[in-house]
């Protein structure tokens, strides 16, 4: 109740800026600044024309795919590293850094190993969430209650098990945290990935409303992508968290 | 079993200069025999214990545990420490049978003596609850039934009642005697409680700080179950706090400087006090 009077309070806001902004003071060209209503008119008009289905079928799908990559590769590099007797903080040191370049660096790397196609933008989702992953898996066996893995010892647990029935889960709540973290930046990589080497996708959309000057198609885009990310952070994510963390007895954060 | 502790010695390596933890301790501990161990905190009685469990190498002299050669921690050594350590993914239940997993018992034959040392914890009810579910004391027994199961050779407890209200400490106490007379195990205690120790122990190892070494041994030659508070009890409660008093003093100088003393001081200045001005 109170999240519908929100937006609803927000788009009055919108609206209210509009009509001063574009009508009134002259800020901005009517091209410049969309009304609420007509990106409403842009999304039901693209929602029926099927190509808003499309976009956001084609970019799920990318999304799916390459999360999944990087969350196999990121757990797998974060366990590797968090494995290594030398040379683990200055591998993390250096993980950090790959993790604060901007996933569309890569991009032209992408290209010209892959051409402009599907696979180039799924290496730029995949390399935008993936050293996140890792960086949590890393955090996560670092911060691991070291009386958990004693325990372990002195009952004769080792090896594989200890990593599977203890390690893992230990490190689990820490893991999702960044299983969710890795999402948004993956959803944000992909985003840029289409916008700049695409075909068809939610960003090629945005681009094309930018090619045709048709500023509410942008707008109409941004919030579909926003709602979208919102809907799987808060609905799968948020819920996955929130279970282990009960789950584990921690505390809510 | 027998369990000889030769000569460990143990230097900590800090950028100050290095620490000696422990001193020369020979200790050889009989099948069966329940064995407490007193200090002042920091007086390496944990450390000693931990290098028994395998957790840390001592610098100088061995463990043996039945002739042989301790390098390295197994569930022939059960341990029990201050946190009752569960895993808060598990049931209790899958807490007790854990330990069982890692040495093969089948799932059939783990559940049921799973709810057998349950059941002797008293904790049968609660098996299906998560650790974050149960009370101090709770945790610390699915503890303890966790260590039984693995039936080991001798059972290390690390001040495992410490943290826990004193009311639960005496009841745990209590339960730790008849659980010991039941099963026989040879227990290795380390406590910094003197009445835990001598309610406990068969022999009372008083260790000496800086470096930690055995100061005394002293039997304890009293009846079980023991009480609480029962004179005979007072009575070796006394004589070894009388022993472990100089070593306490000793830390206490070392932390508060030397101009502290037991003696001084022990009337507290109370600004609030009114001299008797209520009568």
């Amino acid at each position: 109740m109170k999240t519908i009077l929100f937006y609803i309070i927000l788009i009055a806001i919108w609206e209210l800026i509009y009509k001063l902004g574009v009508g009134v003071l002259h800020w901005w060209k009517s091209y410049a600044f969309p009304s609420p209503l007509s990106v409403f008119q842009t999304l039901v008009s693209l929602g029926q024309g099927g190509s808003l289905e499309l976009a956001v079928l084609v970019s799920m799908k990318r999304m799916v795919i390459g999360y999944l990559l990087s969350a196999v590769l990121g757990v797998t590099l974060g366990l590797l590293v968090s494995q290594m007797q030398h040379f683990g903080s200055q591998f993390n040191a250096f993980i950090l850094g790959l993790q604060s370049l901007p996933s569309i660096c890569w991009l032209p790397f992408a290209v010209l190993w892959f051409g402009i196609n599907e696979s180039s933008v799924l290496f730029v989702t995949t390399i935008g969430s993936t050293f996140a992953i890792s960086l949590a898996v890393i955090s996560g066996i670092k911060n691991i209650n070291p009386l958990y893995i004693h325990a372990a010892k002195t009952m004769g647990v080792q090896g594989i098990m200890l990593y599977r029935d203890v390690m893992i889960p230990a490190a689990l709540p820490n893991l999702v945290t960044g299983l969710k973290q890795g999402w948004s930046f993956a959803w944000r990589a992909l985003m840029a990935g289409e916008m700049m080497s695409s075909t068809h996708g939610l960003g090629v959309m945005l681009m094309q409303g930018r090619d045709f000057g048709d500023i509410s198609q942008v707008v109409a885009m941004m919030i579909i992508i926003i709602v979208i990310g919102l809907a799987v952070d808060r609905l799968l994510f948020g819920r996955l968290e929130r279970k282990v963390w009960r789950r584990w007895g921690l505390n809510q954060h | 079993m027998s369990l000889d502790i030769k000569n460990v010695g143990m230097v900590y390596e800090t950028e100050s200069g290095h620490i000696q933890a422990l001193d020369q301790v020979n200790l050889q501990i009989r099948d069966g025999e329940f064995i407490c161990v007193v200090g002042p905190s920091g007086c390496g009685k944990s450390t000693l214990l931990n290098i028994i469990a395998g957790l840390e190498h001592a610098t100088d002299g061995e463990v043996l545990l039945d002739g042989q050669r301790i390098t390295a921690p197994g569930p022939d050594r059960a341990v029990m420490f201050q946190e009752a350590a569960l895993y808060p993914w598990m049931r209790a239940v899958e807490n007790v049978e854990f330990g069982m997993k890692a040495a093969g018992v089948p799932p059939q034959e783990r559940h049921q003596r799973a709810m057998k040392y349950l059941d002797l914890v008293r904790l049968k009810s609660f098996a299906q609850a998560y650790p974050h579910e149960l009370s101090g004391g709770m945790r610390q027994r699915v503890a303890l039934a966790r260590a039984l199961t693995l039936d080991s050779k001798v059972l290390l407890m690390d001040e495992p009642f410490a943290a826990l209200d004193s009311q639960t400490r005496n009841i745990l106490q209590l339960e730790l005697q008849h659980i010991w007379m039941e099963t026989k195990k040879t227990i290795f205690f380390v406590t910094h409680n003197v009445e835990e120790a001598v309610m406990l122990a068969d022999r009372v190892i008083v260790f000496s700080a800086h470096p930690g070494h055995v100061k005394k041994v002293i039997k304890i030659e009293l009846a079980r179950p023991r009480q609480r508070g029962s004179i005979d009890l007072t009575f070796y409660v006394k004589s070894v706090m009388k022993d472990l008093a100089e070593e306490v003093e000793k830390v206490a100088k070392k932390e508060y400087g030397d101009n502290w003393s037991f003696e001084d001081d022990t009337v507290l200045y109370n600004p609030d006090s009114d001299m008797g001005a209520y009568l």
